[in-house]
């Protein structure tokens, strides 16, 4: 399994809380394009008793899948950071929905990757669409040490 | 938004707000439950857009006296600095709040409000600002049944 693969494998199994916590599970995984399952966690209801998830749900994913669209494209695990990240809401979504973001990492430039991604429900429905702008290499420890540690 | 003072996700936040001489300020208590890169133990990305979207609403309801029912349309999120876990701090500024869409401009910081951490751009669509007025009209269904991730 390339590092790359390594790291997904490592921050989907469990040991990362946040991505826990979202049930993320990669579905595709290759140079053109990473598609990940999640589910929306009963912490993003954003008033009490309503069933209705609060949109930042939606780009914690899309920050995710796309730092997963950068590895796949570069092959590597590189240190990646947001730069910005532009997101469009289509369509409310409510807990406990289970949805598909799809993502591609469309150019990579020198230090600057940019990717573009989207979030469908099960029937196929647009929930949000989004654009981001990563530094990669941007100074922190690569990735690859994860990739590396054995899983609790 | 009285329901969102005991809602989920205002407490996996932490989220709270004080005023201030200068205005609202909106901080966070982080932890673990909200790294997104575990190596350097930097907050997710995704989180620090869902604390100033949070923001920017709350902004909005002090604004109008009132919980505003509309749904959020987009938001676009400039990462100055990676966010470590220590408490987070946002204001927010209401470039413009009209009859049917509000922008808001927030940004976060942690040590100092001169060095932001992020800033965003958030717009909103309000669905019933022409309903609190004395003898108004509802000119469309949207209106007459208000819907969407904000609706009361």
């Amino acid at each position: 399994m390339p590092p790359w693969a390594e790291v997904m494998k490592s921050f989907f199994s469990g040991d990362h809380q946040l991505f826990a916590a979202l049930r993320m599970e990669p579905n595709k995984v290759d140079k053109d394009g990473v598609s990940v399952f999640a589910t929306i966690p009963d912490f993003f209801a954003y008033k009490d008793g309503e069933s209705s998830a609060h949109p930042g749900a939606y780009t914690i994913i899309l920050d995710t899948v796309f730092g997963f669209s950068i590895f796949a494209k570069i092959q590597q695990p590189k240190a990646i950071a947001t730069i910005n990240l532009k997101t469009d809401y289509l369509r409310p979504i409510e807990i406990g929905t289970k949805i598909i973001c799809s993502a591609e990492c469309h150019d990579v430039s020198g230090k600057i990757a940019r990717t573009r991604g989207d979030i469908l429900d099960y029937d196929g429905r647009p929930l949000a669409s989004a654009t981001g702008a990563f530094m990669i290499a941007s100074g922190g420890p690569d990735f690859a040490r994860l990739g590396k540690r054995q899983p609790a | 938004m009285t329901q969102f003072a005991n809602s989920p996700l205002r407490h996996w936040l932490r989220f709270d707000v004080e005023e201030t001489e200068n205005g609202a300020l909106y901080s966070i208590s982080p932890d673990d439950a909200h790294i997104g890169n575990p190596l350097i133990k930097a907050l997710h990305g995704g989180v620090v857009s869902t604390f100033l979207e949070l923001a920017a609403l709350h902004e909005l309801r002090r604004a109008l006296g009132s919980d505003p029912a509309g749904e959020a349309i987009n938001i676009n999120v400039d990462y100055l600095k990676s966010v470590r876990l220590s408490p987070l701090f946002a204001r927010a500024h209401i470039a413009k709040a009209g009859r049917r869409l509000a922008f808001i401009d927030c940004i976060v910081w942690q040590d100092n409000e001169d060095s932001p951490a992020a800033k965003a751009a958030c717009s909103f669509l309000l669905h019933n600002r022409r309903c609190v007025l004395p003898g108004a009209r509802l000119t469309s269904p949207e209106e007459a049944a208000p819907r969407g991730i904000f609706r009361n």
